[in-house]
C-alpha cells in the first residue's frame, strides 16, 4: 500500500552500523564519495570495493537486498557504459566494424565509470538502509549546527524534513483516494491525449493542495499549542552523543584515507 | 436490474509478506430499488467492497455482474458503469475543486459528454435535490458550511443520474441536525426516484431507521444479511464483532428479560413507544 | 477563582475589504461567563458554528478576547507574557488525529511538548513513559503513527498533551472523525484521567452519548451559553435541545415520548439501564 512507501528505505536490523551516530555515517558517506572521484584508479576502486564489502558484512543486510537498489538506475548505468565504450577516443583499437570502433581506452573508461557509479549508489544507499529518516535528520541538524553562524536555519530545515517525512505517506494515500473519487465522476486518467491527461490533473491537484494547506495550518496550530517556538531553548529527548564505537569509526575513516593515499603513491612510483 | 457478486475475493499486497484478504469469497445480489445498510467496524472491508461495485478496485478472484453483464469482460465500458453506479466517498467535500458550486456539480455530467443544456439541467436538479438554494450557485464551495459542502459534493454524483447510489459514511463529522438532513434527503431520493441506495455507516441507529436490508461485515466477509428487525435481535453476535445494536434493541431486550412481553424486533422509536405503552400503567 | 474563568467574554471576527474598511462583523462569542473548578469534567455542546470551537481557541490563547476577560489558571490570556504558560496549563487536543502528530515515532511525538518546554532529557523519558502508560499506549511507543487506528492516534495526542503536565485538557471534537470503537477508547481514556489524575477536562462534542457522565453540560448557540446544568437537567429539555439543532440519546428520546404518552417515567433519563428500571416500576 502507498502508506508503506518510505523514502530511502530503511532496513531494520541490529548491527553496529545501525547503531552508529548518524553524523559518522553522513560524514563517512560524504568522504567515501569524494574519494571515489579523487582516486579513480585500480587501487582506489579495489580499496573502495573492499571497504564497502566490510561495511555490508558488518551491517548484516543481505547483499542481495542491497544490490536490488541498483535496479532503478540500471538503464542509466548501461547508458553511461555504452557512451564511454563507443565514444571515448583512443589509439588501441580492439574492434572495428563499420563506424563502430571500440578502443582499449574506451573500454577502460567505461568500466571505471560503471564501477564508480555502482559504488556511489550502493555506498549512499547503504547509509539510508542503516539509518532511520529521523536519525538522519537529527544527524543533519546537529552535524550542520555550525552553519547557524552563517544564518542558515538548520533547525528549521531539519524540522521541515522530519514533518515532510511524516506527511508524505499520508498525502500519497490521499492522492490515491482523490484519484478514485474523480474517476467515479468520470475522469479518465489512463486514456486520451497528453493535453487531456494534463488537464485531468487539475481535479486532483487542486484538492490535494487545499488539503496540504489545511493540514499545514492544523499542524502549525497543534505545534503552537504544544509550546513550539523554534529551536531556541529546546531540549532533546534523544540527544546525539558520540560513543566509543563512533570514535573508532572516525578512526577507520582516517585509516581508509591514509591507505588510499599510500597505495596511490606506491602505484604512481611503479608505473 | 441488479448487481451480483460471484465469489469475489480481494487481496491486498499480493505476493508480499503483508499479503492479506480484504474481501473473502463474497457472493450476494443487490436488487433494483433496495435500500441497503452496510455496517462493520473499520477495516472490515466495507470500503473495499463498495469500490468493487463500480470497478474502482478489481477482484483478484470472482466476478461482478451489473445487469447481467460481466464488468470484467474485455469490451465492457467502466466509464459507463461508473455513471450508473455513483460512489460518494468519505468526506466527499475534500474533492471539490471548481471555483463555483454549479461548475463543480456540472463536472460529472460534462465528463459524460452530454449536451450543454442537459448538463445544466442535471446540475440544477441535483442541487435542488440536496437542498442547496439558487443563491449559492455561484458561491465558491469553500465559502460554504461543512454540511453544505458535503451536500454539494453529493449533488456532484447525483447530477450523473446514477441508478445505484453508494454513500460511504455520508454523515461523518457533521452535527446531529446536519446528519439528519443528509439522511432524510437520501431517504427521499430512494422513495421518489427509486434509486438503489447502499449506505455505509457506523451508526446502527441510522441504518436501523432507513435501511430495508442490512449487510454486516467482519474480516472481509458478509457475516449477517437480512432485514434490520431480523438481525438486531441477534445483538450478541453483533457485539462479538465489535459493533453494538441500536439502544432501543437493548431496552426492548431488557424489558423482555424483566418479564414484559414486548416485541424485541422493534428498532423504530414510535413503534417502541406504542409497544411499551401496551404493557404499562399509564397516568392518563 | 476556578481554573478557567470567563467574564463577559466577547469575540468578534472582523472581515475587512481591500481598503481596510470593516465589511462584516461576526460575533462568534457573545457575553460568555463561566467558572470551571479544578477537577471538573465539563462538556460543551452545540451545533457546527455555534461558537464552541472559538471558545476552545480562547482557552488555548490561540484567540484573544475582543472584550471581557478570560483567566486560565489565574492568568489573563490577553497578557502576551502568559501565552506559553497558558498553553502549558490548558493543553489542547484537536479533531483531526493525523494533523496534530508531529514526529514519526510515537514516543518522540509524546516527547515533543516537553522538549519545547526545555525539560531535561532524563525527565522527558520519564514523562513519556508515564503518559503513554496513562493512555494505555506504552506498547506502541516505537510504532509509526501511520500504522495506528484513529482512536490510538488520538490517545497518543492526549499523551502528548499530558506530557506537558497541564492542569486542564481541552478537547475540541476529538471523536468527530473516529469510528464507534475509537470514540469509546478516547472517552474512556479522558474519563479515567479526570477521575484518577484529577485533571480538569473540557470536552467539546456533538455526540450526546459522550457527555452523560460529565459534571456539567454547557449548550452553546449563536455564541452564547443558552443552557447549563447536569446532563440530567439538560437532557430533560428535549424540545429545547432540538431548537438548538441538537438531539438527545435515543433512550432519552424514548423516555421522553413515553412520558408524553402518560407513562410515569422520570425526566432526563440517560442510559438504557435507568429506563428499564423505571419501566419495571410501572409494569
Amino acid at each position: 500500500m502507498l502508506r508503506d512507501i518510505t523514502i530511502g528505505q530503511y532496513y531494520r536490523e541490529e548491527s553496529v552500523i545501525h547503531r552508529l551516530d548518524p553524523r559518522v555515517k553522513l560524514a563517512g558517506t560524504f568522504i567515501y564519495i569524494i574519494l571515489l572521484f579523487i582516486f579513480d584508479n585500480i587501487w582506489g576502486y579495489a580499496l573502495a570495493t573492499l571497504a564497502f564489502a566490510v561495511v555490508v558484512k558488518a551491517s548484516r543486510i543481505p547483499l542481495k537486498f542491497i544490490l536490488k537498489g541498483l535496479r532503478p538506475i540500471l538503464f542509466l548505468l548501461l547508458l553511461t557504459v555504452f557512451f564511454n565504450m563507443f565514444f571515448v577516443t583512443g589509439t588501441h583499437v580492439i574492434l572495428q566494424y563499420g563506424i563502430i570502433r571500440i578502443t582499449w581506452e574506451g573500454l577502460k573508461s567505461a568500466a571505471f565509470m560503471g564501477i564508480r557509479l555502482i559504488l556511489l549508489i550502493l555506498g549512499s544507499s547503504l547509509m539510508t538502509y542503516t539509518t532511520t529518516p529521523n536519525h538522519l535528520t537529527d544527524g543533519l541538524e546537529k552535524g550542520l549546527n555550525w552553519m547557524n553562524k552563517f544564518k542558515v536555519p538548520i533547525h528549521e530545515i531539519a524540522m521541515m524534513m522530519s514533518i515532510a517525512l511524516r506527511f508524505i505517506p499520508i498525502l500519497l494515500e490521499e492522492t490515491d483516494i482523490i484519484m478514485k473519487a474523480q474517476s467515479a465522476r468520470g475522469v479518465d486518467f489512463e486514456h486520451g491525449r497528453v493535453w487531456t491527461r494534463a488537464k485531468n490533473m487539475v481535479p486532483i491537484l487542486v484538492p490535494l493542495f487545499i488539503s496540504a494547506f489545511r493540514r499545514a495550518n492544523d499542524l502549525a496550530r497543534a505545534m503552537e499549542a504544544r509550546c513550539y517556538r523554534g529551536g531556541e531553548g529546546r531540549t532533546k529527548m534523544k540527544p546525539l552523543v558520540y560513543a566509543r564505537r563512533d570514535r573508532a569509526a572516525y578512526l577507520l575513516v582516517v585509516v581508509y584515507i591514509a591507505l588510499l593515499i599510500a597505495g596511490d603513491r606506491t602505484l604512481a612510483y611503479f608505473l | 436490474m441488479s448487481i451480483v457478486l460471484d465469489k469475489v475475493s480481494h487481496i491486498y499486497d499480493l505476493g508480499t509478506a503483508n499479503e492479506r484478504f480484504a474481501l473473502k469469497d463474497i457472493s450476494l445480489q443487490i436488487k433494483d430499488g433496495e435500500f441497503i445498510g452496510l455496517i462493520g467496524h473499520t477495516g472490515s472491508g466495507k470500503s473495499t467492497l463498495v469500490q468493487h461495485l463500480n470497478g474502482l478496485l478489481k477482484a483478484n478472484y470472482g466476478t461482478v455482474y451489473y445487469n447481467g453483464e460481466d464488468i470484467y469482460a474485455k469490451d465492457y465500458s467502466m466509464k459507463k458503469l461508473r455513471q450508473k453506479v455513483g460512489l460518494v466517498f468519505q468526506y466527499p467535500e475534500h474533492q471539490l475543486f471548481e471555483t463555483t458550486v454549479i461548475k463543480d456539480v456540472k463536472f460529472g455530467p460534462k465528463n459524460m459528454g452530454l449536451p450543454q443544456l442537459e448538463v445544466d439541467m442535471r446540475a440544477f436538479e441535483a442541487l435542488k435535490q440536496v437542498g442547496i438554494g439558487d443563491d449559492l450557485l455561484d458561491a465558491s464551495p469553500f465559502e460554504l458550511s461543512g454540511g453544505q459542502r458535503r451536500r454539494v459534493a453529493i449533488a456532484g454524483i447525483l447530477a450523473m443520474q446514477p441508478e445505484v447510489l453508494i454513500l460511504d459514511e455520508p454523515t461523518a463529522g457533521l452535527d446531529p441536525k446536519g446528519r439528519e438532513e443528509i439522511l432524510e434527503q437520501i431517504a427521499r431520493l430512494h422513495k421518489e426516484r427509486n434509486i438503489t441506495i447502499i449506505l455505509v455507516s457506523h451508526s446502527m441507529e441510522d441504518v436501523a431507521k432507513y435501511a430495508q436490508r442490512l449487510l454486516v461485515m467482519n474480516r472481509g466477509r458478509v457475516v449477517l444479511d437480512g432485514a434490520p428487525q431480523d438481525i438486531f435481535p441477534h445483538y450478541e453476535e453483533i457485539e462479538k464483532i465489535g459493533l453494538a445494536a441500536p439502544q432501543i434493541t437493548y431496552v426492548m431486550q431488557s424489558l423482555k428479560e424483566a418479564g414484559l412481553p414486548v416485541d424485541t424486533s422493534i428498532t423504530d422509536l414510535e413503534q417502541a413507544v406504542e409497544n411499551i405503552c401496551r404493557y404499562t400503567k399509564n397516568v392518563n | 477563582m476556578g481554573i478557567i474563568q470567563a467574564e463577559n467574554l466577547v469575540h468578534e471576527y472582523i472581515r475587512r475589504d481591500e481598503d481596510g474598511n470593516v465589511e462584516e462583523i461576526n460575533r462568534a462569542l457573545d457575553d460568555i461567563n463561566i467558572d470551571i473548578q479544578a477537577g471538573q469534567f465539563i462538556a460543551i455542546l452545540g451545533h457546527n458554528g455555534s461558537g464552541k470551537s472559538t471558545l476552545a481557541k480562547h482557552l488555548n490563547a490561540i484567540l484573544m478576547p475582543t472584550e471581557g476577560t478570560l483567566w486560565v489558571d489565574g492568568m489573563d490570556t490577553l497578557d502576551r507574557e502568559n501565552i506559553w504558560k497558558v498553553r502549558q496549563s490548558a493543553g489542547m487536543v484537536f479533531q483531526n488525529p493525523d494533523n496534530q502528530i508531529v514526529a514519526n515515532v510515537v514516543e518522540e511525538d509524546v516527547g515533543f511538548g516537553p522538549e519545547n518546554l526545555g525539560v531535561p532529557t532524563e525527565d522527558i523519558w520519564k514523562r513519556v513513559e508515564e503518559c503513554l502508560k496513562d493512555v494505555r499506549m506504552y506498547e506502541f511507543r516505537k510504532a509509526s503513527p501511520n500504522h495506528l487506528s484513529g482512536g490510538q492516534k488520538q490517545r497518543v495526542a492526549i499523551a502528548g498533551i499530558l506530557a506537558m503536565h497541564p492542569k486542564c485538557i481541552v478537547l475540541d471534537e476529538p471523536t468527530a472523525m473516529l469510528d464507534p470503537v475509537g470514540r469509546k477508547e478516547v472517552i474512556k481514556t479522558i474519563t479515567r484521567l479526570n477521575k484518577e489524575e484529577n485533571i480538569t477536562v473540557i470536552l467539546i462534542t456533538h455526540y450526546m452519548e459522550e457527555v452523560v457522565n460529565a459534571d456539567a453540560v454547557l449548550v452553546m448557540d449563536k455564541g452564547r451559553i443558552v443552557m447549563q446544568g447536569t446532563p440530567k437537567e439538560v437532557f430533560s429539555k428535549v424540545d429545547k435541545l432540538k431548537e438548538y439543532r441538537l438531539t438527545v440519546p435515543e433512550v432519552t428520546l424514548l423516555a421522553h415520548k413515553l412520558r408524553q404518552k402518560g407513562v410515569p417515567v422520570s425526566k432526563g433519563i440517560l442510559t438504557t439501564e435507568q429506563l428499564v428500571e423505571e419501566i419495571k416500576k410501572v409494569m
